[in-house]
């Protein structure tokens, strides 16, 4: 098992394990009697193809070297990270003062440190996000809870 | 049709039409140029941002980004040996080396006007072939329907790649995505988890613009401050006559080659202008190609525009795309209300010729524009990747929640950036990925409608004339990388992708 690559193996290892649960599922599916092809058979077609092909893949990844490598650095963490609270806090805080906090927090921890581009950037992107979404293009993008709520009807 | 041809001609020229059909180049041209952003990621951030437009105007400023985008990537490979989108990858050869001459403003120059010429001729081609292609695909029934879309996914997956199981997987799983949702034959909830919101299916923004601009912004930050040093000022000057007149050998080889690989699914801009470099470079060996020489930027530039081009022909023709962004274009138009294909031309003959003239436009522009962008975008490059990207990523949240109003879009959004990530970084194809969520529902709906036809019977796709025909291709399609295999010889479409 020297030369396996793991990200490999996990990948096709994945695509197996999810293409038998849902193929479990779609035997679960029931439809007309009547039909000659029913709800169920196109998605059990298409998993039964996937299950057979990630063993191949499963296979070629222990035998084969592959040198790619999954590059996780911090800042792919920070950016997670970032995306996860933001869209969690989206529905309780709003834009306002999540956006340009959240920004400025992981625009910082990413490496921007030059005060003058976070202020500039920081401003300039809520204000772009604001003007395009709620104002111009009226998304009912939400305006959290409680005070959030109220600070958010000043903005839009 | 000539009335749709004029309507349409004149339709481009609106004020509403003009203005976007100038702000979709010059959008295009900024994407294509900026090194991690590429048209594709532009055309799928942009797509929310046209719902509340009319059709005709949403999609002039998506083809027009389309169309300039695969020029303005030969800018950064040009002047910093960094082609700005992939589709750029065969000028660095001979541009940079131009570059490195002293000769940068002539380099650009042949870049804008091989780009002008090959994407003019590919547009005007799309022009003159759709229409009577899509009339031929009015003979198409539901077993023919199903057999073209399998020769496009088998292409994206046996062609395109090096690793066809990957694609396959990758394909299959994207029709699988389009399954989630209540079945449209018989009602019935599927894969829904009992999640109301999901009934309604997997919407494609989402998943497009995880697999394509979160996941790349995981990639930009990772060099935060990177960005682009230029000395000096940035000129540009046209070719004379006589040196075109030189160089149009050239031309009359790779547009027609770009143009052929444009056609076939599944085979982009990218390996046209890698496929147009290796003929021009065979054929002409004493020009002395990856020196530094006009040939060496005149043939992948024009391919890679005619081929941009070509790709938009089948979409049109059939509503089967060509490649991933004309597939994305394929899932704008069916939000938009619209089937391309054979009836569109028909139905819509306006609209499809207002986007093919904003298509030509688009790339007449290139000669008309691109030198005083040109002189402007050097100046953005300062800008450092740890701020673009996070922008994108707002854009790219704000364009997910505005589409369906619901924070579940957003999440799927968040779970295919990573999915995109990983799968990427393995060397995991993601255009068959889209290509399967986009046309899993034609393929699903015209297989049952033939086997309800035929009583269960899949000879039917094998004894019509058409769709056997078309499956034989298939099979051909499929056994060509198992052949070269065989032989011990890589063919020169794999080659040139990896």
């Amino acid at each position: 098992m020297k030369n396996v690559n793991k990200g490999e193996l996990i990948i096709s290892l994945s695509f197996f394990i999810f293409s038998i649960y849902f193929f479990y599922l779609s035997t679960q599916i029931t439809g007309p009697v009547t039909m000659e092809i029913g709800p169920e058979v196109f998605p059990e077609f298409l998993l039964g193809t996937i299950m057979l092909l990630s063993i191949l893949l499963i296979y070629n990844s222990i035998k084969k070297e592959i040198k790619s490598r999954l590059r996780i650095t911090k800042n792919v963490i920070f950016s997670i990270l970032f995306l996860l609270s933001y869209i969690y806090l989206l529905e309780i805080m709003g834009l306002i003062p999540l956006t340009p906090i959240a920004l400025a927090t992981y625009m910082y921890a990413i490496g921007i440190k030059n005060w003058k581009w976070l202020l500039f950037a920081t401003i300039g992107i809520s204000l772009v996000l604001i003007i395009l979404f709620p104002i111009l293009m009226l998304v009912p993008i939400p305006r959290g809870i409680g005070i959030f709520r109220e600070i958010n009807l000043i903005f839009y | 049709m000539f009335e749709g041809i004029i309507e349409g001609l004149m339709n481009v020229f609106t004020p509403l039409n003009f203005a976007t059909l100038l702000i979709g180049i010059i959008l295009g041209m900024f994407a294509g140029a900026t090194p991690g952003v590429s048209g594709t990621m532009m055309v799928a951030v942009m797509m929310p941002f046209t719902y509340k437009m009319p059709p005709d105007t949403a999609f002039i400023l998506l083809s027009a980004i389309y169309a300039t985008s695969v020029f303005s990537g030969s800018i950064t490979a040009i002047l910093f040996r960094v082609p700005g989108a992939p589709e750029a990858s065969a000028t660095v050869f001979d541009g940079y080396e131009m570059t490195k001459k002293g000769l940068a403003h002539e380099a650009l120059g042949w870049s804008i006007f091989s780009s002008f010429l090959g994407g003019t001729i590919g547009a005007l081609v799309l022009l003159t072939l759709t229409p009577p292609l899509a009339e031929a695909a009015l003979l198409f029934e539901s077993p023919e329907t199903f057999s073209l879309v399998i020769l496009a996914l088998c292409a994206v997956s046996a062609l395109a790649v090096a690793n066809p199981i990957k694609a396959i997987i990758g394909a299959f799983f994207g029709l699988w995505l389009s399954t989630i949702g209540l079945d449209p034959m018989t009602g019935i909830s599927r894969f829904s988890f009992g999640i109301p919101f999901l009934n309604a299916g997997i919407d494609f923004i989402s998943v497009v613009l995880g697999l394509f601009a979160v996941s790349e912004v995981f990639r930009m930050v990772q060099d935060p401050l990177g960005m682009m040093k230029i000395t000096g000022e940035v000129k540009t000057v046209l070719p004379k006559l006589k040196a075109i007149k030189k160089v149009s050998p050239i031309y009359s080889l790779t547009i027609p080659v770009g143009l052929g690989i444009g056609i076939l699914p599944g085979i982009g801009a990218t390996t046209a202008a890698f496929v147009s470099y290796a003929l021009a470079s065979g054929k002409w060996r004493d020009k002395k190609f990856g020196t530094g020489i006009p040939e060496g930027i005149a043939a992948p530039e024009s391919a890679n525009n005619a081929a941009a081009m070509g790709a938009m022909i089948p979409l049109f023709a059939f509503g089967i795309p060509g490649s991933a962004t004309t597939a994305i274009l394929l899932g704008g138009l069916i939000f938009h209300g619209l089937r391309p294909g054979p009836l569109l031309f028909s139905q819509f003959p306006v609209f499809a010729y207002t986007v093919i003239f904003g298509a030509i436009f688009a790339n007449i522009s290139i000669i008309l524009i691109s030198p005083i962008f040109i002189r402007y975008f050097v100046k953005l490059l300062q800008i450092p990747k740890g701020i673009l990207g996070p922008l994108i990523l707002i854009l790219c949240i704000g364009g997910t929640f505005a589409v369906r109003n619901n924070i579940i879009d957003v999440w799927i959004l968040f779970i295919f950036g990573i999915i995109g990530y990983i799968l990427e970084e393995y060397k995991w194809p993601l255009a068959p990925i889209v290509m399967g969520l986009v046309l899993g529902e034609l393929t699903e709906r015209n297989l049952r409608r033939s086997l309800l036809v035929s009583g269960g019977n899949p000879m039917i796709f094998f004894t019509r004339p058409i769709s056997g025909t078309i499956l034989a291709i298939t099979i051909i399609l499929l056994l060509i990388p198992l052949l070269s295999k065989i032989r011990g010889k890589r063919i020169p479409i794999i080659e040139a992708k990896e």
